[in-house]
């Protein structure tokens, strides 16, 4: 069995504000194999971001302080690397594509100094040059055939050299224009048309999809053991936004990385997870593979999650919604998190946190794929309106 | 889209050209703000001078404003910027004396960028703490020292303890070489004299503490200022997650966009940098158009030279306006977004 | 649709004097300037109304000894005329705080009128047009001056004088207001409640007063307080290149003094001559400084966040608030599932 990129154990980030403290993540346990896309879904402020970011630990501490749990990437308790050695396990290591692609380029550089950036970096760790962090052989799975009938497929074999090629490419400095032909070919294998033009623009001059292909090519030519993807196409129109996110699918096919995919919107998840957890003020109350969570949800959450999706619209009358408002963390309410606003509620649910349990009793114990509810009425969910 | 390098030329064209009516104006408003009074203003110019001396001020400063205006500007035309009391042309001083105070100045200036710009830096990345509060309460301290206090200090009691030469441009009061371009050291350098080279910096490197010192809150405010708005924007944070280290993620990516706004601020200072020479050349002995100022304004209680005065006070002019120009062009040559057309 | 965003925050509006406070708190460098400045105002008044309580010799007063060090007798020594320099220096401290905050004062109201008219009234093709952009080219021009070498000459030509100097500063000093002012008003103008107020039929000049200069008004306090001491700086120059006041006289002043002393080459054998005053000077200066710079920090939206530790901090995503449901608009309403959450009425579940 292989060994998971990252696992988190009972993780809980807080902020502190003032005197207040905000529970922004509380208990997550996570873990996500090599070659899998784990989806988290949840509504704004159910602190999956924040669960994006305390993973690479890009929080500002303070105000945001890892409370308890550990984050075991590769083999390694992140929280107790200290800050200086931190960029280490950044880029290479764990790579991230941020929701706002049209401030995350550096507006004074280039297209091609940003990318080019990485590249070094990455290069540079390869080679030895600088210290990088040892985590273990890079499970950035491009093990995979490459399909050679594709751009991409040719492509990918090109940028990832294995084995003797591999050999050759070390152990010697790159030129610039080897670089070049480096970028060029990360931007072609994010569909950009002209890679050539683009390469010598400023941000300041693409559009808004084209920049976060660019964030992708960037964090791509890295090539990240674990890809985070924090919310890659809310920021953009919607004509945009599918165009990147059929881009995002056809990438994780074809470079068929690890990858933890944050979003809000159920769609995006069911098109391109694996495996999703459902996020609700700070916990994960469900978590399985797609096709089980979405099609028989055992979450009362989740079921009002997936009733109120927009498509079910027109088939429901009106768009429905789930009755009362989201908990202020920084008085979660006991039990529960979602006791007061759920149905199903009795006396137990204000009491103890229901464990994240497999929904089907005789599960094998340890299994790590099978569908698990933090409800403890997990039987009934089937049978809510 | 994109910038082509041939545009810079028209950039820069058009900011030269809007320079000529600042020019005028600059030389309206001296002449306007020296004449303001026409009374009596040859008794107040030269308070010791002899009746005959007064008598000639007199003849020259009596005529209708209009009429001397012309008169001025007829002779500035013709390169005659007057003359002092004592008869010496004021133009051919001037000139001699102004590379002195430039070498001065970008000397400062160098002091203010190599130590302000990194201090607001660390001030931005420790705001709040204990390495802002220092770098703050340094910049602060610079601002309230009064210039001459400064430089009496570094002339009386820093400069003897360091061991520094705290008058003159070299040891010997004329050098063995010749003097091209009256900048202390880029005369040593250009005669390839190594020991006066190291004794020309030696001179220089008191005045222009001073007047970095003195000059720093501003570079130091505005870098920090600017830095902190850039912190938090998210390019920082992608440049972090490339797995850069902090140096390069404060010195490559934030710092070359806040730059952007400093340099603005360091063509601002030129004025006060301009201004701090008056004093420091005079208490350092620094031959240059600070010391001329000093002199011609009856400092020290010295004769007036009061066409110096007004030549002094257009010079000083010009070179803030040529200044800002230069910090504008630097913006538009950082910030990719503007255009050059 | 039916589903509603988060109940509008609640803004508190707290008094003036209480958000002084909070702003002071949260940075002890400027609390300290706030301290330093109330006891050096308060010791210029003693020494206006009451001087006999803290000031022992009158200016030109004949002590007795000649050139002694700081002594309990003479804190800070005498000089060569067995003046104390104590005295003295205390004495300068009514004429010279009052010159900082006059010469600021004359120029605020001056460059601060013409800011507003030049940044409210700037209809182009109009009157007003005209004369906004004729006020902003004389002021490009005042701007291109060091002020210092200007106002040296002014004063040289009007002749010596603590009036003479004081016209000659603010000839020189107002052009930073009109700049300043401008700006701010250029930047609350088009803000969307003044547009909203237009539209509802307020007059202009009404807006002027009621929103446009209320929202001025907090920079240019600030600016002012920081002002005060880099004129205090600019004045004792030229009363040390020695063209403004004389000394010894009847009425001190430290540029003066510190001009006095410093030419009689006393520095290095009775070093407290020239440091009595110098250190005057530069403790008045930093102390409004520190003040200053400190509420600028606060009041500059670029700077606030990270100063106010605590009070407003940033967390990336989620933004904990006290109040309870602060949505942010990161997440797109139109295709999010999380939007039809939260009813109109709260606790309506179950």
């Amino acid at each position: 069995m292989t060994q998971p990129v990252l696992i988190l154990d009972n993780l809980s980030v807080t902020y502190t504000v003032g005197a207040g403290t905000f529970y922004a993540v509380s208990d997550v346990s996570l873990e996500i194999e090599p070659g899998r896309v784990v989806g988290i879904v949840g509504e704004t402020g159910c602190g999956k971001s924040t669960l994006a970011k305390a993973i690479p630990r890009l929080l500002p501490e303070p105000p945001a302080t890892i409370g308890s749990g550990t984050i075991i990437f590769q083999g390694t308790d992140l929280v107790k690397v200290p800050k200086r050695k931190l960029p280490m396990v950044r880029g290479t290591g764990i790579g991230m594509i941020f929701q706002e692609p049209l401030n995350s380029l550096n507006p004074a550089y280039r297209v091609f100094d940003q990318i080019v950036e990485s590249i070094r970096i990455r290069h540079y760790r390869e080679m030895g040059w600088v210290k990088s962090f040892q985590g273990g052989p890079n499970p950035f799975d491009y093990s995979k055939p490459p399909d050679t009938t594709t751009v991409a497929g040719s492509l990918s074999k090109a940028i990832i050299p294995s084995g003797a090629a591999e050999e050759a490419v070390r152990d010697r400095l790159q030129t610039r224009s080897q670089y070049r032909e480096e970028v060029l070919e990360y931007l072609r294998l994010v569909r950009i048309n002209d890679p050539e033009t683009i390469l010598n623009l400023f941000p300041h001059e693409l559009s808004g999809g084209m920049r976060q292909r660019i964030m992708i090519a960037m964090a791509l030519s890295e090539k990240p053991a674990l890809l985070i993807a924090d919310e890659p196409t809310s920021a953009l129109d919607v004509t945009i936004q599918a165009q990147v996110l059929t881009l995002m699918k056809e990438l994780i096919d074809e470079v068929h990385a690890s990858i933890l995919f944050i979003s809000h919107d159920l769609g995006v998840i069911a098109e391109t997870a694996d495996e999703v957890g459902v996020m609700y003020a700070g916990r994960i109350v469900e978590y399985g593979p797609v096709a089980e969570v979405f099609k028989d949800p055992r979450h009362p959450y989740t079921k009002a999650l997936l009733k109120a999706a927009p498509a079910h619209y027109k088939s429901d009358g009106p768009l429905s919604s789930i009755a009362g408002s989201v908990p202020n963390l920084s008085r979660p309410p006991s039990g529960c998190r979602f006791h007061p606003r759920c149905v199903l509620a009795r006396d137990v649910c204000r009491g103890v946190t229901p464990p994240l349990a497999p929904v089907d009793p005789n599960a094998p114990p340890g299994g790590r794929h099978i569908h698990r509810s933090a409800c403890y009425f997990a039987a009934e969910v089937p049978g809510l309106p | 889209m994109g910038r082509n390098p041939g545009d810079l030329f028209i950039f820069i064209g058009k900011r030269l050209l809007q320079l000529i009516p600042v020019l005028i104006g600059v030389i309206i408003l001296t002449f306007v703000c020296t004449h303001l009074k026409l009374q009596g203003l040859c008794n107040a110019v030269y308070p010791h001078a002899s009746p005959g001396t007064i008598a000639l001020c007199n003849a020259k400063y009596g005529a209708p404003l209009l009429t001397q205006f012309v008169q001025y500007i007829t002779n500035l035309l013709q390169g005659n910027w007057g003359q002092s009391t004592l008869g010496v042309q004021v133009y051919p001083q001037i000139a001699a004396d102004l590379p002195a105070t430039i070498e001065l100045v970008l000397a400062a200036l160098f002091l203010m960028i190599v130590i302000g710009i990194p201090l607001g830096v660390i001030a931005a990345q420790y705001s709040g703490r204990w390495a802002d509060h220092l770098v703050r309460i340094f910049y602060l301290s610079g601002w309230a020292t009064p210039t001459y206090l400064g430089a009496v200090i570094a002339a009386v009691f820093i400069g003897p303890w360091l061991g520094l030469p705290t008058r003159g441009e070299y040891s010997t009061v004329v050098p063995p070489f010749h003097q091209y371009t009256h900048m202390s050291v880029v005369d040593a350098i250009l005669a390839g004299n190594f020991p006066y080279t190291i004794d020309a910096i030696s001179h220089l490197i008191l005045p222009a503490t001073v007047l970095a010192f003195i000059n720093m809150g501003i570079a130091t405010r505005m870098t920090r200022a600017s830095m902190l708005e850039v912190l938090p924007l998210d390019y920082v944070r992608s440049a972090r997650m490339k797995g850069l280290g902090e140096f390069w993620v404060m010195y490559k990516h934030a710092l070359r966009n806040a730059l952007i706004t400093t340099t603005t601020v360091l063509g601002v200072t030129a004025g006060g940098l301009l201004a701090g020479t008056v004093v420091i050349e005079e208490v350092f002995d620094w031959p240059g158009i600070g010391q001329y100022a000093y002199d011609a304004i009856g400092g020290g209680g010295s004769t007036a030279n009061f066409d110096g005065a007004i030549a002094v006070v257009i010079i000083f002019a010009i070179a803030v306006v040529i200044a800002n120009l230069i910090a504008d062009i630097l913006y538009g040559v950082l910030d990719p977004r503007v255009d050059w057309r | 649709m039916s589903a509603t965003r988060a109940p509008p925050v609640r803004r508190r509006t707290d008094h003036p004097i209480v958000v002084f406070w909070r702003v002071l708190r949260a940075n002890p460098l400027s609390l300290f300037g706030f301290l330093l400045v109330a006891l050096i105002c308060i010791t210029a008044l003693i020494v206006v109304v009451a001087p006999h309580l803290i000031v022992p010799y009158g200016p030109q007063q004949e002590t007795g000894p000649i050139n002694s060090p700081p002594s309990w007798q003479h804190l800070f020594g005498t000089d060569g005329l067995s003046f104390d320099i104590y005295s003295n220096v205390m004495l300068a401290l009514p004429l010279d705080l009052g010159i900082g905050v006059g010469i600021a004062g004359i120029s605020l109201l001056i460059g601060g009128a013409l800011g507003l008219i030049a940044g409210f009234y700037d209809t182009p093709g109009k009157l007003s047009g005209y004369t906004s952009v004729s006020i902003m080219r004389l002021t490009d021009i005042f701007l291109s001056f060091p002020s210092l070498i200007l106002a040296l000459t002014i004063t040289r030509v009007l002749g010596p004088g603590v009036v003479n100097t004081a016209i000659a500063i603010s000839i020189t000093w107002w052009p930073f207001y009109v700049r300043l002012v401008r700006g701010e008003v250029l930047a609350v103008k088009h803000l969307p409640y003044v547009t909203a107020a237009r539209a509802a039929g307020v007059t202009e000049n009404r807006i002027l007063l009621r929103h446009v200069l209320r929202n001025v008004l907090e920079p240019l306090i600030v600016y002012f307080t920081l002002d005060i001491g880099t004129v205090l700086v600019t004045y004792s120059t030229i009363g040390y290149i020695g063209v403004a006041s004389k000394y010894p006289g009847p009425q001190p002043e430290w540029g003066a003094m510190l001009a006095y002393y410093q030419s009689g080459g006393l520095i290095n054998t009775y070093p407290w001559l020239v440091l009595a005053p110098g250190a005057a000077i530069f403790v008045t200066v930093l102390a409004f400084s520190l003040l200053g710079d400190g509420l600028r920090d606060i009041l500059d939206p670029r700077t606030r966040r990270a100063f106010v530790r605590g009070a407003a901090p940033e967390p990336p995503a989620e933004r904990p608030t006290a109040e309870p449901t602060e949505a942010r608009d990161e997440e797109l309403p139109e295709s999010s599932p999380g939007s039809p959450l939260g009813s109109p009425n709260p606790g309506g579940g179950t």
